[in-house]
């Protein structure tokens, strides 16, 4: 019976795009409820079974073996066998949890951030389902080729949301941008996925697990697959150096930017990580290199989105630098730490795309910080919520993600390979975040500027999002519904209460909840196979730690204040020359740039080369070849055909003598 | 010999030089109308050898065969030269290479 | 007297196949006709000669008496005497693989022929014989007596089907002599 409803939750999502997907191919645009009903409906159930579930099946579920629902076979050749079959155990359900919780949040979300696009409205909700399927499919798949499915339903996802408004260059370009990038990252990912069935001989989970508990393998191997692996997660999860994607894929609707780009999509690579946890675990050269990457990451990117002055750009380099931040924490084995800052990411990134996403809704599709401010007076709720995201993000103390932070970077400072410089790229991504994310704040929310009066003078211009024209006339904010609020605020207390399942262990003097549920369900106890990776601190160094980036977080907060608030500077506009520094982080230090020079334009080169050499003299000419040879058989054939009847029965007769010969041979 | 005189090989041989004369005819003639009468010789050279294999085997179905083969050749001689004639109306001529509608 | 069908047999044959030669190389079609005729009428002794004195009857009846006026008829309709486009000889290359052809054909279908050996002959005196009704002990003989029992009772439905042939052929007949002259006029 559970077995059924496991298998429910994860297909009702995938009723609920059927539904919408035909609803969307109707002429007219299909009833606004209905597509709601299907399409949060499907959600919510799927949602509500999992909780249900959870309960239910409490014992399996954290059991190694977790609790498990076979649907069907899917591929059976040889020793591969690959099933639909599920499996709910205790890190499947945590983000089985955080998609079903988070979606169906922002579903409700969408409903009124979709409203004014009544003709693409059934089209956005399709897509989320299918969505919501691909990645419970991703999460709870009980074999590598059941997640990569799911991470290629996701991928495909992400390709549609992102070009969702097809009709605009930009943002077709962006959606094909973070497809063929994430590809490259494909690559790796199923590079890595045969090296390990050439390893293991299964791709379930629970053999793979079996294997490595009763072997132990070399660890030079096991950085190999793990190393292509992380590639794959590279892709998904916007690391250096495939994440120039994700800034880009902001061009997709904001709930989109929220649900997949921020809460759930982008952390696929975190989870598949934890999911292969005996593979990364027994791979600390890869590790090492995994957290370096995150660490770098986070740095870079936090430098970049110092400058921005779109709301959402800001947004995503603050995702990638966060990702950062799980994948430093990944890579030296925080496991806890790094699914623990994943869900509290989830919850303040949401909370942060959803509440940026109603500031541009307000303010009939304004995306550019400059032409903001003092909305604070307009919109007190959302600021307040604002806040709490902001005070979540940057590391001030009580609320989630201060916990989650300070446990990694109190991990990153004990690890043994260069624990230090970790410690400084985080600690110093620590201080750009709460600054760039206070900027933020200050920016839209408070300064002299008055976002209505510069809206109403100057209208919006910029970024074109004007063809949403319902509102030309721009008096006035456009007022935020319940189905808007409302998920903000319940994003808004969990991302207060979040941290609280992992409180550090000075101060309780125990292991961190989150960290022990992790111990307990993952195959491998990650805190004590990574326990050699690190050194032990003193709890006095602990305390100094948590202090320093206490510190850095009202550092940033002073300094935004200072410069943003009190001086009351408003970001240069495009065209101003900005120093040195500023012009390289404004510029996103040229990474795209670079990458056509370097990777683009030879490549294109080499196919311009390919297609004149290859396809032109090679290929097409040997199709030409064997066309003209069939031209000169034919013509010769062809005076066979003389249309005169008795050489047709001469052809009759001959067949006939042939057959004979054939039949009568033997009789001879 | 109690009444059993033609060998049954006589007559095979028989009816296989008339069939082949039969489709000489057919090859080589250009008149629609000869070669009508060419597959009419075939088709009589195939009846003969049906009487002889009845009375071969003394089963009266073979020429059963032949009474309907008789009756369906009459049907045929008539739409047969119903066509030639309207053949002929069209193109003028019985020279069946002259005919060439299967080309172009 | 026991050579008597043998005799006749040959004769006959060499009749047929002399006919039939006519038939194929004369270049007058109505001579040709007059050749056919000829076949016809030796091949209805030849099933006489067997023994199947019916269908002699009928052969005559049908070819001679119906078929071949119909063919005259025609190649007098569309008065095709002498046709000058016929000569045989004139493409040997072509009249040479066709003669080969038909030769191959022969040979391959004479090995049949070679299967059964000469001591299989035909019965052509024994008459056929019918039981129709036992209580009685009434049996039917002679070969068209036999037959038309073979065909009203085994072959009614195929007998009835060819009547239902032969309609549509004189009614296609018909059609297909008439159409064109409606059309052009």
């Amino acid at each position: 019976m559970n077995e059924i409803l496991l298998i429910a939750a994860i297909w009702l999502p995938f009723l609920g795009f059927l539904a919408n997907g035909l609803l969307s191919l109707k002429k007219e645009p299909a009833s606004q409820k209905l597509v709601s009903i299907f399409g949060v409906g499907s959600v919510l159930i799927s949602f509500l079974i999992f909780i249900f579930l959870t309960f239910a099946e409490n014992t399996a579920i954290v059991s190694q073996s977790g609790f498990s629902a076979m649907f069907f076979t899917w591929i059976n050749v040889g020793t591969l066998s690959a099933d639909f079959a599920y499996k709910l155990d205790g890190l499947s359900v945590f983000m089985a949890w955080i998609v079903t919780g988070i979606g169906m949040l922002i579903h409700i979300y969408s409903t009124g951030y979709m409203e004014e696009e009544k003709p693409h409205f059934a089209r956005f909700f399709a897509y989320l389902n299918l969505f919501i399927f691909a990645m419970l499919h991703l999460v709870l798949g009980d074999s590598l080729p059941l997640l990569f499915l799911g991470w290629e339903g996701v991928g495909l996802c992400s390709y549609l949301l992102i070009g969702f408004d097809y009709d605009k260059d930009f943002a077709a370009v962006a959606g094909k941008k973070a497809f063929i990038t994430n590809r490259i990252g494909d690559a790796g990912f199923i590079i890595g996925m045969f090296l390990l069935f050439q390893l293991t001989g299964s791709l379930k989970y629970d053999e793979i697990y079996g294997f490595f508990g009763a072997n132990s393998v070399d660890a030079s191997t096991l950085n190999i697959i793990a190393l292509c692996l992380f590639v794959g997660a590279m892709g998904k999860s916007a690391q250096i150096p495939l994440y120039v994607w994700l800034p880009d894929a902001m061009a997709g609707p904001t709930p989109v930017s929220a649900l997949i780009h921020a809460a759930t999509m982008v952390t696929a690579g975190v989870f598949m990580i934890a999911r292969l946890a005996p593979v990364f675990l027994g791979a600390p050269e890869a590790s090492t290199v995994i957290a370096f990457v995150g660490g770098f990451t986070a740095l870079l990117s936090a430098l970049i989105a110092l400058t921005q002055t779109d709301i959402k750009k800001v947004l995503a380099y603050s995702t990638v630098s966060q990702l950062g931040y799980m994948f430093m924490a990944m890579g030296v084995g925080a496991y806890g730490a790094g699914m623990f800052h994943l869900m509290t990411h989830a919850f303040f990134k949401a909370l942060l795309f959803l509440g940026s996403g109603a500031v541009i809704l307000a303010l009939h599709h304004e995306q550019d910080m400059r032409r903001m401010g003092g909305l604070y007076k307009h919109v007190k709720l959302l600021a307040i919520l604002f806040w709490v995201a902001a005070v979540a993000i940057s590391g001030i103390p009580g609320l989630s993600g201060f916990f989650s932070k300070d446990m990694i970077l109190e991990m990153a400072y004990t690890f043994a390979n260069g624990g230090k410089i970790l410690f400084l790229l985080g600690f110093m991504t620590a201080i750009l975040t709460s600054f760039y994310i206070f900027r933020l704040i200050f920016l839209t929310f408070h300064t002299s500027g008055d976002a209505v009066k510069k809206m109403e003078e100057g209208g919006s211009h910029g970024h074109g999002h004007d063809e949403h024209g319902h509102h030309s006339h721009h008096s006035g904010l456009v007022p935020l519904g319940w189905n808007i609020m409302g998920p903000l605020v319940v994003l808004g207390v969990l991302s207060v209460f979040g941290g609280y399942v992992g409180l550090p262990h000075i101060i309780t003097h125990k292991t961190p909840g989150i960290v022990g549920y992790f111990d307990q369900v993952l195959s491998v106890a990650p805190s004590k196979a990574a326990e050699s990776w690190h050194q032990h601190i003193e709890g006095s160094t602990a305390w100094l730690l948590m202090l320093a980036s206490i510190g850095v977080a009202f550092l940033g907060l002073f300094t935004a204040w200072f410069f943003y608030q009190k001086q009351n500077k408003v970001p240069a506009e495009d065209s101003v020359k900005r120093s040195f520094f500023v012009h390289l982080s404004f510029n996103k230090f040229f990474v795209d740039e670079i990458y056509e020079k370097i990777l683009l334009n030879p490549l294109k080169k080499i196919a311009d080369l390919s297609y004149k050499i290859i396809d032109v003299k090679i290929i097409d000419a040997s199709i030409d070849y064997l066309g003209k040879i069939t031209l000169l058989i034919g013509s010769y054939m062809r005076r066979l055909q003389t249309g005169v009847t008795p050489n047709y029965a001469l052809y009759i007769v001959s067949g006939t003598v042939v057959i004979a010969f054939i039949v009568f041979g033997g009789l001879n | 010999m109690n009444g059993a005189e033609i060998p049954v090989s006589y007559v095979i041989v028989l009816t296989l030089l008339l069939f082949s004369i039969g489709m000489l005819g057919v090859l080589t003639r250009k008149n629609i109308i000869v070669i009508f009468m060419s597959v009419e010789i075939m088709l009589n050279s195939v009846n003969l050898l049906f009487v002889a294999f009845s009375r071969f085997w003394n089963d009266l179905s073979g020429e059963m065969a032949v009474f309907f083969v008789m009756a369906i050749a009459a049907a045929e001689a008539a739409i047969g030269l119903a066509l030639v004639i309207s053949l002929h109306r069209k193109f003028h001529t019985v020279d069946i290479t002259e005919i060439k509608e299967l080309k172009n | 007297m026991e050579n008597i069908r043998e005799i006749l047999f040959f004769l006959f044959a060499f009749v047929m196949m002399g006919a039939s030669f006519g038939v194929i190389l004369h270049k007058n079609p109505v001579k040709s006709a007059l050749f056919l005729v000829v076949f016809f009428v030796s091949l209805a002794s030849l099933y006489g000669v067997l023994g199947a004195e019916f269908l002699a009857v009928l052969q005559v009846l049908v070819y001679v008496g119906a078929i071949m006026v119909l063919f005259l008829f025609v190649i007098m309709l569309i008065a095709v005497r002498d046709e000058n486009f016929e000569n045989i000889g004139a493409n040997k290359g072509k009249t040479m693989v066709v003669f080969l052809l038909v030769l191959a054909f022969t040979m391959q279908f004479a090995a049949l022929a070679s299967v059964l050996s000469s001591d299989d002959k035909i019965n052509t005196k024994t008459e056929y014989s019918k039981t129709i009704d036992s209580a009685q002990n009434l049996t039917i003989e002679g070969n068209a007596e036999v037959l038309s029992f073979h065909l009203f009772e085994k072959y009614i439905l195929p007998f009835e089907l060819i009547s239902i042939v032969l309609l549509i052929g004189v009614i296609g007949a018909v059609v297909i002599a008439k159409k064109n002259r409606r059309r052009l006029e």
